[in-house]
């Protein structure tokens, strides 16, 4: 309280001074008045909006350390439970608990792949290629490119690989690119009928591919320097020796899980 | 204009002493707000939290008998022991359960601090979490009760993030292959200047939050505040619908989860729609 009038003693003889040296003592302590009153008024009026933005602020800033403090208060309160069994017999129920687990883990290691699997990343485009619960070979791969080609007309084809499991469809030697539509609306060339010749290209694919369903294959690759960047059109291209690798080690039906 | 004001003024200067009374009285409503305030948003949802265990869950109501007294008859390093086999049980459960689906699911074990991506039980990729924070309702509550609450998967409704789900580059079709050939390369979206942060809605009431654990020169500061100012605008969403429709307020408890930068957008990208998640508390937290 008293710095608080110390406060304004202070803006008084601050203001008296600057009024006095431009004009009458009468019309600078009128001007000092109108001032004084103009600030209480308006300090008045805005005060209120300023105290409830202030304390909006303030409750929307606390909101999730206080509701979390008060989760002490609430712990005793969510109906307290505990297995039956471990009041009346405790080694037995802790034996049956550990049988339980056993089961379960039996239970999930059925899910274990034993067989080949190829694992593929497509945000770091890398893959990891399993076998009889090891890993055999790892490298870099070119997966889709998330590219939207849009040809108006409603034509669209986004350029992503599929994500999720998936299974070797078809295993291929010497395969043979047989271009979509957009591989030519791409380049701005007119799109032949499906059977026409123009829509095979040889070479282009590598030695090897493995379709994995949808018209996606891992296949290999004339840019090689690309590789472990997003460039492709949605399948997965891979260097000639990994891509001899998987081709030799997957088989149709083999699981190949992309993330 | 000058005139106007003095009017004002002056009217006020009269009428200061009523003025006063009604700044009073709205000094006092605001006082009310703040309890109103306190109660309905802090309080209430919290203390009537409850876990929500699913129908489907098979022995949903058996496995465990309510009994407050019973609860400090048990031995502290019995209890302890039943505790973690409960925990590790139930991860197993949630987890079984998730391995019937052959999408991508999310495992959160917070006692290996791991998360893992799996499909049909199979860790396609496990990433080290580099630090977490789990709301305190989470660790207070009945321990028993709470690995029963996640013993289940839940399942990712909503998301919010910092970086593009699916960073899409839009490429006009050229008309003929002259202009083919001049188009330039569409490129890459420059994504290691995005600071990578996102929070999965979850059913049954709990927000998994992540986050990269180092910011460095490189992320620009916008992102960052383009992200927190997504997140602001949903919880003053929350807190109006709270006032709006008051009681209807859920509190919904969150663990916080730091991992690296490249970790953390792998995960994001990798969760499809309605993906799965399993989540195991570490019981020593």
């Amino acid at each position: 309280m008293k710095n608080l009038s110390y406060i304004k003693a202070e803006i008084e003889r601050i203001l008296i001074k600057y009024f006095s040296r431009t004009r009458s003592p009468e019309e600078a302590e009128s001007n000092i008045n109108r001032v004084i009153q103009y600030s209480k008024v308006f300090g008045f009026l805005l005060s209120f909006p300023l105290i409830v933005i202030a304390v909006f602020k303030l409750l929307m800033i606390l909101t999730p350390s206080l509701q979390n403090g008060m989760a002490g208060l609430s712990a005793g309160r969510i109906s307290d439970s505990i297995p039956e069994s471990l009041n009346n017999d405790p080694s037995r129920s802790l034996k049956t608990a550990e049988n339980r687990i056993k089961n379960l883990e039996k239970a999930f290691s059925r899910y274990k792949n034993s067989q080949p699997y190829l694992v593929v990343n497509t945000t770091k485009n890398e893959f990891i290629l399993h076998n009889r619960g090891i890993i055999v070979r790892e490298g870099m791969c070119s997966t889709g490119s998330y590219i939207l080609l849009d040809a108006g007309d409603e034509k669209k084809w986004k350029f992503e690989t599929p994500k999720g499991l998936f299974r070797v469809q078809g295993k291929t030697e010497s395969p043979v690119w047989k271009k979509p539509d957009w591989a030519f609306v791409e380049e701005g060339l007119p799109v032949p009928p499906s059977y026409s010749r123009l829509r095979y290209e040889y070479g282009v694919l590598g030695d090897y591919a493995l379709s994995i369903g949808n018209g996606y294959l891992i296949h290999g690759t004339l840019y090689k320097r690309l590789l472990g960047m997003p460039v492709t059109h949605g399948c997965i291209r891979m260097d000639d020796e990994d891509l001899k690798a998987v081709f030799n080690t997957l088989r149709v039906g083999s699981k190949v899980y992309i993330y | 204009m000058k005139q106007t004001l003095d009017k004002i003024v002056n009217h006020f200067t009269e009428n200061m002493g009523r003025y006063s009374v009604a700044y009073k009285w709205l000094v006092l409503l605001l006082s009310i707000f703040i309890i109103y305030y306190i109660l309905i948003i802090m309080v209430l949802p919290v203390v009537n939290y409850r876990y929500i265990i699913p129908e489907e869950k098979p022995g949903r109501s058996k496995i465990y008998k309510h009994d407050f007294a019973s609860y400090y008859s048990v031995d502290d390093s019995l209890l302890t022991e039943s505790l973690v086999l409960a925990n590790k049980e139930a991860f197993l459960l949630a987890g079984l359960e998730m391995a019937k689906d052959e999408t991508i699911g999310l495992a959160i074990d917070l006692s290996d601090s791991t998360v893992s991506l799996m499909i049909q039980g199979i860790s396609i990729h496990t990433s080290r979490i580099t630090g977490y924070k789990c709301s305190r309702i989470l660790l207070k509550s009945d321990p028993f009760l709470t690995t029963e609450y996640f013993s289940w998967p839940f399942v990712v409704k909503d998301y919010l993030s910092s970086v593009p789900k699916v960073p899409v580059i839009v490429k006009k079709a050229p008309k003929d292959s002259i202009e083919a050939a001049s188009l330039p390369d569409p490129g890459q979206l420059e994504e290691s200047q995005l600071y990578v942060s996102f929070q999965f809605k979850l059913d049954r009431k709990l927000n998994l939050k992540f986050e990269q654990d180092s910011i460095s020169d490189q992320i620009k500061r916008k992102s960052i505040r383009k992200y927190r100012h997504q997140k602001k605008k949903e919880k003053k969403k929350l807190i109006r619908n709270a006032f709006i429709r008051a009681g209807e307020y859920e509190y919904t408890p969150e663990i916080r989860i730091k991992l690296n930068r490249d970790d953390a957008l792998i995960l994001f990208r990798a969760i499809p729609e309605n993906a799965k998640v399993t989540v195991r508390l570490n019981p020593e937290y």
